[in-house]
């Protein structure tokens, strides 16, 4: 009696052990984590994107459909200025007008927070980054033969003021078929730069370039592009293509020879054997007739 | 006149199975159908909703389907292989096996590419291919070589038929439909047995023979080259053609033991199909075993000693994840029809079916094996992706259109069976006169030569009786 207590006993608590167990598993909670990139565009708006991830055993996890907010933040205000929904890739992106303004700090520091307030058992997570303006501005020159580029960079202080960009490097880039091509850096100091455009560079079918001037991943200014087309295109019409190769349109003598050797080989037999059951045919009503 | 008479008194032994349908032929019929439906279901789900439903994804686009389309493909020219060499080479064994040899071609060809259609996302744009082929796709070669063999395939099982439809049209005993009697009656095209039209079936089933060899083995060739032609680990390799015409014919020959087998049981050929073709058919598995397990061999080994990071990690995947399964296919298929064939004792009909069952299922899981562990050991990294995106898993969907492709080729092989003798009624015939005429006269040179040495002996005897 006293065993079969003891019994009952043990297995309670192991029953009871056993579900405090499984509700620690069920409310297990995964950690997400968001990755926020800002850019500039030529027409003074900004491009927020962002990634949202989730943690799994196997890695990270593109998190989708999930909403994200953002919020121009300074010196403990907040304001939201968009949301946005991720994606398959777990991407959103926020596009604000040049019109949108930022809360800013003393020293002229915007800064803007992406937030994922969680999903399920997916916990929220929180991203930001922080700029100043820059008023980034490029000419193009043509003199002679050679070709230049101009970049005029000055901050804006506090007060508004024009404040002389110094010691930067600027990227230059070619729009591609599929990528950006980078053709080079201008260094920028004193606010001026400038920059001897390359003449071997293909442009589309009329010699039109797309050129960009990018600022990337400054501490103090974030990303920011400049775009301006160019007829600077040095056109070809494309790769000679060869006349007959394994990737032309044409295939090799030898690959068209062997086939036809083969199949004419082949087929003429079939022809063959089509012409004797045609044969054997016709002797049938010969000896039917006979 | 007597071969005539031969051929009717036997085709009169094989009436029952084209005339009478049995309550468990309809059951099976019925069970067959069931099957087909269930994959034609599958198939408008998968044509609805996309190929989202089955297993296949970016990283593994290839999945079960092209394992079937390769493993069909095999048995298909591993027939039209084996009828071919043994009617080629006059096999004296040949007879009753030829036809069921013959209708695995066909049927299997038939079924095959019916995989690579649901493979395709796209169907609208497979008139493309016809439209606009380039001749320098590996695709363009298989569209092309699939079609020829087709048409060889077709025109040479023909050929093996028309004298069977002939006596089948001529025969007095025959209760069939008139319609049916019509059929048979054009598809023998006017056969009457005299000796030109002997001649010249003869002389293109010859030809033929010779040329679905030729065919058989520049088809399955091609079909290797679409694997090793791309730069894939796994894949590129310069004995693939070799290695999957040595496969086909392994697997093909299994499928026919099974097939002589099945047959034999229901049709009660016990008469026909003997103990010795068994052994004959076996003994071609077991080289064949041992041909692909040379070829597997050499293979892997080249790999493993060249140590290239992706083959590294391929046969790394091969051997953890897929240990189970590369062991079955790789050694207990290979070994197994060894063992059962080498040992004389073993070699009885149930033990070499049973290895031609193992020798079969472990040359599917060996196409298996090439296809999908390469595609999901890709040369671009992957990264942020699920992991059911990256490992392929076959879904219900694929799996009941492989039922419905085995269900396909059971029920036209059923088919097959109540249109035509199971058995070449023709060619049995011909292959007892021939053998009843070879043994005669060897009756009578033997006697000419006893006579020629008694005369000789008698006259040595005088010569020296004279001296």
């Amino acid at each position: 009696m006293i065993n079969k207590t003891r019994l009952f006993r043990q297995s309670l608590i192991v029953l009871l052990l056993t579900i405090v167990a499984s509700f620690q598993l069920m409310a297990q909670e995964t950690a997400s984590s968001i990755e926020l990139k800002a850019l500039k565009n030529s027409d003074d708006s900004r491009i927020f994107n962002v990634k949202l991830t989730g943690e799994s055993e196997a890695g990270a996890v593109p998190v989708f459909e999930a909403t994200v907010d953002f919020y121009t933040i300074a010196e403990g205000k907040s304001e939201l200025v968009g949301s946005a929904v991720t994606n398959k890739e777990g991407k959103a992106s926020l596009k604000l007008g040049k019109e949108t303004r930022y809360l800013k700090s003393k020293e002229g520091v915007a800064e803007v927070k992406t937030s994922f307030k969680g999903l399920g058992k997916l916990i929220g997570s929180e991203a930001s980054v922080k700029f100043k303006e820059l008023n980034l501005q490029v000419t193009l020159s043509e003199k002679d033969t050679s070709n230049t580029i101009h970049v005029k960079a000055s901050s804006i202080g506090p007060n508004g003021e024009m404040i002389p960009l110094k010691e930067t490097n600027f990227n230059l880039y070619v729009q591609g078929l599929f990528s950006k091509l980078k053709i080079g850096e201008c260094f920028v100091d004193a606010g001026e730069g400038t920059f001897e455009f390359p003449n071997n560079i293909p442009g589309d079918e009329n010699g039109n370039l797309k050129i960009f001037v990018r600022l990337e991943e400054n501490e103090d200014y974030g990303e920011i592009e400049k775009a301006e087309n160019a007829k600077w295109g040095n056109h070809r019409s494309g790769f000679a293509e060869p006349e007959r190769s394994l990737w032309s349109s044409g295939a090799p003598i030898w690959m068209i020879t062997t086939l036809i050797i083969l199949l004419a080989g082949v087929w003429s037999h079939y022809i063959y054997a089509i012409v004797q059951l045609i044969k054997i045919r016709k002797e049938d009503k010969k000896i039917e007739q006979k | 006149m007597e071969s005539n008479k031969r051929k009717q008194e036997l085709l009169k032994e094989f009436l029952p199975q084209l005339e009478k349908t049995s309550f468990a032929w309809f059951a099976w019929v019925a069970f067959l159908l069931i099957a087909i439906f269930f994959a034609i279901y599958a198939l408008i789900l998968q044509i609805l909703r996309g190929h989202i439903i089955t297993g296949m994804r970016d990283n593994v686009v290839w999945g079960v389907y092209i394992v079937n389309f390769i493993f069909f493909m095999g048995i298909s020219y591993a027939g039209a292989l084996v009828s071919g060499s043994m009617h080629l080479f006059k096999t004296s064994w040949r007879g009753p096996i030829l036809r069921i040899a013959e209708l695995t071609t066909i049927v299997a060809l038939f079924i095959g590419p019916l995989y690579i259609l649901l493979c395709i996302g796209r169907l609208d744009r497979l008139p493309f291919l016809f439209m606009y082929p380039r001749i320098q796709s590996p695709i363009t070669w298989d569209v092309i070589a699939i079609t020829t063999d087709l048409f060889g395939c077709l025109i040479y099982l023909y050929l093996s038929f028309i004298r069977d439809f002939a006596l089948m049209r001529d025969s007095k005993d025959i209760k069939l439909p008139k319609w049916r009697m019509n059929i048979y009656k054009a598809l023998a095209l006017g056969y009457q047995d005299t000796p030109t039209q002997r001649n010249r079936i003869k002389k293109v089933t010859d030809i033929m023979s010779a040329m679905i060899i030729a065919i058989a083995i520049i088809v399955y060739s091609v079909l290797a080259w679409i694997f090793s032609v791309t730069l894939q680990p796994g894949w590129h390799s310069t004995i693939f053609g070799p290695y999957f015409v040595i496969a086909a014919i392994f697997s093909g020959a299994g499928v026919i033991l099974i097939l002589m087998r099945v047959f034999r049981s229901i049709y009660h050929l016990e008469k026909y199909i003997t103990k010795k073709h068994f052994v004959g058919v076996g003994m071609i598995l077991m080289i064949l075993s041992m041909f692909f397990a040379y070829f597997t061999f050499s293979e892997y080994l080249t790999k493993w000693y060249g140590s290239k990071k992706l083959d590294d990690n391929l046969i790394q995947i091969l051997f953890t994840r897929y240990f189970w399964h590369f062991v079955f296919s790789n050694y207990v298929g290979t070994l197994l029809p060894i063992i059962i064939m080498g040992i004389p004792r073993f070699r009885t009909i149930n033990s070499i079916t049973f290895a031609a069952v193992v020798a079969v299922v472990a040359l599917w899981v060996n196409r298996y094996l090439i296809v999908v562990p390469t595609l999901e050991t890709p040369y671009m990294p992957i990264q942020d992706i699920r992991p059911d995106w990256i490992l392929y898993s076959a879904t219900w969907i694929e799996w009941s259109l492989t039922f419905g492709g085995i269900a396909m080729f059971c029920f036209l092989f059923t088919l097959a069976a109540k249109i035509v003798p199971i058995i070449p009624v023709s060619e049995v015939a011909d292959a007892e006169l021939e053998m009843s005429e070879v043994l005669a006269h060897g009756q009578d040179s033997h006697e000419a030569t006893r006579t020629k040495s008694i005369i000789k002996h008698a006259a040595i005897k005088k010569e020296d009786h004279d001296q």
